[in-house]
C-alpha cells in the first residue's frame, strides 16, 4: 500500500503553529494596551514589534511561494527505500 | 500620563514619589539571547556549505526537505520575534511604584498572570539593599528588600538601579509618614495609692 501525504498538509500544520504564535504575540499586545502606558517608548516599541511581525510574515510568504506545494510524499515508497528486508 | 493609569485609585493626598523598573542590563541580557538565536540559522547557512556541502544541497533540493526547512525557518524566526516581544512586554510592565502613602508592585508573570501588591508605609519596618555579583557591583543594581511588620511577606524590588539610594529613600518616606501620622501612645493607667 502506498500512503501519500500531499505537501499542502505540512502547510496546514504550519498554519496551526502560526496561529499559536500570533495568539502569543497578540496577547502581549493586549497586555501592553490594557496595563501599559501610552508613553513614546511604548508606542515606538509596539510599532516596531508589529512592523517586524508583518515583515516576517511577508518574507515567509515570499519564501514559501518558491515551494511547489502540489507535490506529495509517498510514504510506502519511502518505507521500501529504508526497509532493509 | 501613565502614572495616572497605574495609580488608578489614589488615596486622599497621595502622590507618586518615584517608580522603578529592572535595570536595563537585565533586558540587555535578553536582547543578547535573542540576537544569538536569530543569528544561529545565518551562521549555519554560512558554515554548512563549507563543512557539509552534501547535506546543504540535500536541504535545498526542491523536494520535501526544502519545504520543511522553509516552514521551520519561518516558524523559528516568528517564534524568536514573538518571544522577544513578550520579553520586552514583561520587562516594561514590571513596575514598582513608591508614593507618599504606600509601595506598589505591578508584575507581569507570564501570559495571563499579573500580580498587583501594595504595602502601606506604616507597615515598613526595615529596608535592606543587596548588590551581589560582578556585573551588579559594576553597574550598581541589585535587590531592595522591605521588611514588614507582622506576618506579611517581605516586599522585594528585583534588579533595580541604585538599590542603596532607593532603600534610604523608602526608609525616609516611611519615617516621614510616621511623623505626619503620629500614633497615639499607650496611656498608663492610674497608679496605685
Amino acid at each position: 500500500m502506498i500512503l501519500t501525504i500531499p505537501y499542502i498538509a505540512f502547510l496546514g500544520l504550519y498554519a496551526i503553529f502560526l496561529v499559536i504564535m500570533l495568539f502569543l504575540g497578540f496577547s502581549s499586545l493586549y497586555h501592553l494596551l490594557k496595563f501599559g502606558f501610552f508613553s513614546p517608548t511604548s508606542i515606538t516599541m509596539t510599532f516596531i514589534m508589529l512592523a517586524g511581525t508583518v515583515y516576517i510574515l511577508f518574507a515567509s510568504y515570499q519564501e514559501l511561494m518558491m515551494v511547489d506545494w502540489s507535490q506529495s510524499l509517498d510514504i510506502g515508497l519511502l518505507w521500501q527505500d529504508i526497509n532493509p528486508l | 500620563m501613565f502614572l495616572d493609569r497605574v495609580l488608578s485609585h489614589p488615596l486622599p493626598g497621595e502622590r507618586v514619589i518615584f517608580y522603578l523598573r529592572r535595570h536595563w542590563v537585565i533586558f540587555a541580557k535578553e536582547v543578547a539571547l535573542y540576537v544569538a538565536l536569530a543569528a544561529t540559522p545565518v551562521l549555519l547557512a554560512w558554515l554548512m556549505p563549507m563543512y557539509v556541502p552534501t547535506m546543504w544541497e540535500f536541504l535545498w533540493n526542491g523536494a520535501l526537505a526544502e519545504a520543511l526547512v522553509r516552514l521551520a525557518l519561518s516558524l523559528y524566526y516568528l517564534g524568536v520575534w514573538i518571544f522577544f516581544w513578550h520579553a520586552w512586554t514583561d520587562y516594561y510592565l514590571d513596575v514598582w511604584l513608591v508614593t507618599n502613602e504606600r509601595v506598589m508592585s505591578l508584575e507581569q508573570r507570564g501570559l495571563f498572570n499579573r500580580r498587583v501588591a501594595e504595602l502601606r508605609l506604616s507597615r515598613v519596618q526595615d529596608v535592606a539593599a543587596t548588590v551581589k555579583g560582578f556585573f551588579a557591583t559594576a553597574l550598581d543594581y541589585g535587590e531592595v528588600r522591605i521588611q514588614t511588620a507582622g506576618e506579611e511577606p517581605n516586599f522585594i524590588f528585583h534588579d533595580v538601579s541604585n538599590p542603596n539610594d532607593i532603600s534610604q529613600k523608602v526608609l525616609h518616606l516611611a519615617d516621614d509618614w510616621r511623623h505626619a501620622h503620629p500614633q497615639p501612645t499607650a496611656q498608663s493607667g492610674p497608679s496605685g495609692p
